[in-house]
């Protein structure tokens, strides 16, 4: 009796084990989107996803469409919030995923020890018969120059989707808010276009203030809303966009190279001189970044545009925000300090928000606010995002050339342009979305897209992809994770300026920390992989 | 006599199997992380691989750490202050309401209950509900908007200069407290009721009296291990810090706890691992000779149960 009792308490037990066991595993099928019948018999391809607000519907949709296609591998999505410095120390330490597709693109540290499949052949390949795929980058040259190593190219581009001031059209419209002709009418804004994303826009600070001004004293409390506690590095974006439009695009070129190819340029200290890489340091010291501090103080770090709620309440969340956003009471925020994923994100909100005098989704005039620009330059925008595709090395050469097949599939036109209009996503390539695919846009993907597209008018630089290209961040301590270091460690410029306290001392602050002595480290460590020593 | 040797065995088999897989633990998480860490800080990292720095690192990190208005001068000040914060308001406060349950008094279950809620649920769970709390739409702020006070606007407890390090240790004090009140008790239960009687009967007239005379010296032994504990983690001890502010935690708030957790995630490059590797090592320095002299100091100059 003894011993059939111990049996059956064994017998128990390891059916327990087997069922836990079986429902860990189980997860990751859910996880994928996956049915039984997609994987049998097949291998999985892992692949980790960066998931944020666009969701992981359309890449597990393309995964499993992909995966029906092929008789061996099938792609098995797997949720992940990892970016670069802990994707590359599971890569080094032998990741059990076979690729990535995440928002940043800082692993230039996997490419000397080839950790990583080299895509260099995809460049050539034509996923729908047209464009090659290295026709499609969208600055390729830049891309390139952080994409990989000795003819070799470890990683392609995911991502560019801009991050800035969303505001609502018809709000503005509405209240007077938007700038006009002297005939009354809407200014054409920026493109000289009548009916386009930038109408109505400021072409001076002093028309922005104008329109902070009129917006605040119509009752609103936040002129500009933001997650101050929480993302504050959203506000990046922002400030970094205007340091662009008053520096020009090469004087941008200067500030995060670092060398200004022997043109002089003026410090804050009023000197005129021409920096290299030997005293880099000194283009985050050039005359404009004390006007980016001067800005974010009297804007985006103003009592008077911003409640301090905004600023620091930690219970301030992505819903929260979005919720006062959307809201369609006379006091809601006239900005929110969001990405093109902001819609996607707060859609369940946005459908609620329907039965209460709310639009439905995707009907409302979402826009972006672009930032005056120094004359004869191009207005300046900044994506949040820079994300990259790749794989993990492979000794399976099948099973490499099948990522590389998913990864051609994925990147067709047809794919990509329905990821846009499903999602708001806008990929980091030239590529045309289907007229069928364009029906289904929002409003405010529709507004965003023509304005990504507008190449002449507009210029989408992303933070991560120029840290990136740029050896003195990549190949240092300094990171890729920000332009420029504010104080230690410190690439938010709003946590920043309120530690700091204003302007003045922040600037004080940065002239205190990005010395020559700490500038000769990075550059000792870079020169170490390498780089600068011509 | 071969069953006593099957026997001994499977017992061997049992302790062993028992006892492996943590010393095994120990081994690569403990002992093999911290030798490679005292390599780490005599070695310079960089492209070309890893080089001898002699003690570059140590005399970095101790620049920064006896220097001024850095990150680190900041968090090795505030970790000093939150020991002594702990020492000399915590310690009496832990006493004393511990005293008060043993006595029973009045409330001494609801008081329980409330400062055992952090103990049965998740660190960043009891966090995330106290920011909420004390967020624009939380409960405190709707009773200080009642009460008029700051005139009637949201109180930033957690950035605001004046009031953020005061909130963090007002919520380590409350979250410390389920320990102390679950310890200092139970310490205090065991000692046997013979020798209050006995206290009596020589004079002992009040509560005061009864803490100061007979249970403070009777639980010496757990307020000695808490004390000497205590300071053995005042270079480690984080804090709420990282729940609530992640890596952006004000300056004035930081200390040498959150200060590594912090470099770690935001300064994850190994270049710079070499002077947090050094940093480690000068808080050992410090720390260890000190706490044995305090476990000394404490046994030898401490009361006795006599």
């Amino acid at each position: 009796m003894k011993k059939m009792f111990k049996k059956l308490i064994g017998l128990t037990l390891a059916a327990g084990l087997v069922l836990s066991v079986a429902a860990c595993g189980g997860g990751g099928g859910d996880n994928s989107g996956k049915t039984s019948e997609d994987v049998a018999g097949k291998t999985g391809i892992r692949l980790s996803y960066f998931l944020g607000e666009f969701g992981d519907e359309w890449i597990k949709s393309v995964a499993r469409d992909w995966s029906k296609t092929n008789d061996k591998f099938y792609v098995e999505v797997k949720n992940t919030l990892n970016l670069g410095g802990t994707i590359v120390a599971d890569i080094k330490s032998g990741s059990s995923y076979d690729m990535f597709i995440t928002e940043d693109c800082s692993f230039q540290q996997l490419f000397a020890d080839d950790y990583l499949e080299d895509l260099s052949g995809l460049l050539n390949e034509k996923p729908e018969g047209g464009k090659t795929i290295g026709e499609k980058l969208a600055d390729k040259e830049q891309w390139l120059r952080l994409a990989g190593a000795n003819e070799k190219v470890y990683l392609l581009p995911y991502n560019i989707s801009p991050c800035g001031l969303i505001f609502d059209y018809d709000r503005f419209k509405t209240n007077g808010w938007l700038i006009t002709d002297a005939d009354g009418s809407i200014s054409a804004g920026k493109d000289g276009i009548k009916g386009t994303y930038d109408d109505g826009q400021p072409a001076t600070m002093a028309e922005f203030r104008k329109i902070c001004e009129k917006i605040k004293t119509s009752g609103v409390d936040d002129v500009f809303l933001f997650m101050g506690a929480n993302h504050p590095e959203y506000v990046n974006n922002v400030a970094y966009a205007y340091l662009a439009g008053i520096l020009g695009e090469e004087g941008y070129k200067t500030f995060y190279t670092h060398d200004s190819a022997g043109k002089e340029i003026e410090l804050l200290d009023g000197t005129k001189t021409a920096v290299t890489i030997e005293d880099g340091y000194k283009t985050w010291l050039m005359k404009g970044v004390d006007d980016m501090a001067e800005f974010v103080q009297d804007y985006l770090f103003n009592t008077r545009y911003v409640t301090e709620v905004t600023l620091s309440d930690k219970s301030l969340g992505v819903d929260g925000s979005h919720t006062s956003f959307i809201d369609t009471g006379a006091t809601a925020p006239a900005f929110i300090v969001e990405g093109n994923w902001f819609e996607n994100g707060a859609r369940s909100l946005i459908e609620s928000n329907a039965a209460y005098d709310g639009k439905p989704y995707g009907t409302s005039d979402y826009r972006y606010m672009i930032l005056p620009s120094k004359e004869g330059e191009k207005s300046q925008m900044f994506s949040q995002t820079g994300g990259a595709v790749f794989a993990v090395k492979q000794n399976d050469a099948e099973k490499a050339a099948a990522i590389k097949d998913f990864i051609r599939y994925m990147l067709k036109d047809e794919i990509m342009g329905k990821v846009t209009a499903d999602t708001g996503m806008i990929w980091n390539y030239n590529y045309t979305i289907p007229e069928v695919s364009k029906a289904k846009m929002t409003v405010f993907t529709k507004n965003a897209y023509e304005m990504v597209q507008d190449k002449s008018n507009v210029t989408v630089h992303a933070a991560y992809i120029d840290t990136a290209a740029t050896p003195i961040y990549a190949y240092s301590s300094l990171g890729s994770s920000g332009l420029m270091l504010f104080s230690e460690l410190q690439y938010s410029i709003i946590p920043a300026i309120r530690d700091a306290k204003n302007a003045a001392k922040l600037i004080e602050g940065i002239k205190g920390y990005n010395t020559a002595q700490r500038w000769s480290g990075y550059l000792a460590q870079a020169r170490t992989y390498g780089f600068y020593n011509n | 006599m071969q069953q006593n040797k099957r026997k001994t065995l499977k017992t061997n088999l049992f302790v062993y199997s028992l006892i492996g897989y943590p010393l095994l633990l120990f081994a690569v998480f403990y002992v093999a992380i911290n030798f490679n860490s005292i390599l780490l800080a005599f070695q310079r990292i960089d492209g070309t691989g890893k080089h001898f720095a002699a003690f570059d690192n140590f005399k970095l990190f101790l620049s920064e750490m006896f220097g001024r208005g850095n990150l680190l001068a900041y968090s090795f000040k505030n970790s000093i202050k939150l020991y002594f914060i702990n020492l000399v308001i915590c310690l009496p406060l832990y006493i004393l309401f511990s005293y008060l349950l043993f006595k029973k008094c009045f409330l001494n279950k609801a008081v329980s209950f409330l400062v055992m809620i952090p103990a049965i649920m998740s660190g960043l769970v009891i966090a995330l509900v106290f920011v909420n709390f004390i967020g624009n739409n939380g409960a405190f702020t709707y009773i200080t908007k009642k009460l008029g006070l700051n005139g009637g606007k949201w109180i930033n407890l957690l950035y605001s200069e004046k009031y953020a390090f005061g909130t963090t240790i007002f919520y380590m004090i409350w979250l410390s407290f389920s320990t102390s009140l679950i310890v200092y008790p139970t310490a205090m239960r065991g000692i046997s009721p013979e020798i209050f009687e006995s206290a009596k009967i020589d004079g002992m007239t009040n509560m005061f009296q009864e803490l100061w005379y007979v249970i403070l010296p009777l639980i010496y032994p757990t307020l000695t291990t808490f004390l000497i504990t205590g300071f053995a983690a005042i270079f480690t001890n984080g804090g709420p810090i990282l729940e609530f502010y992640y890596t952006q935690a004000p300056d004035y708030v930081s200390n040498m706890g959150y200060y590594f957790t912090k470099m770690i995630l935001v300064d994850g490059t190994e270049f710079s691992y070499p002077k947090y590797a050094a940093g480690g090592l000068i808080l050992t320095v410090i720390v260890a000779p000190l706490t044995i002299l305090l476990k000394w100091a404490l046994e030898k100059f401490g009361p006795t149960t006599e």
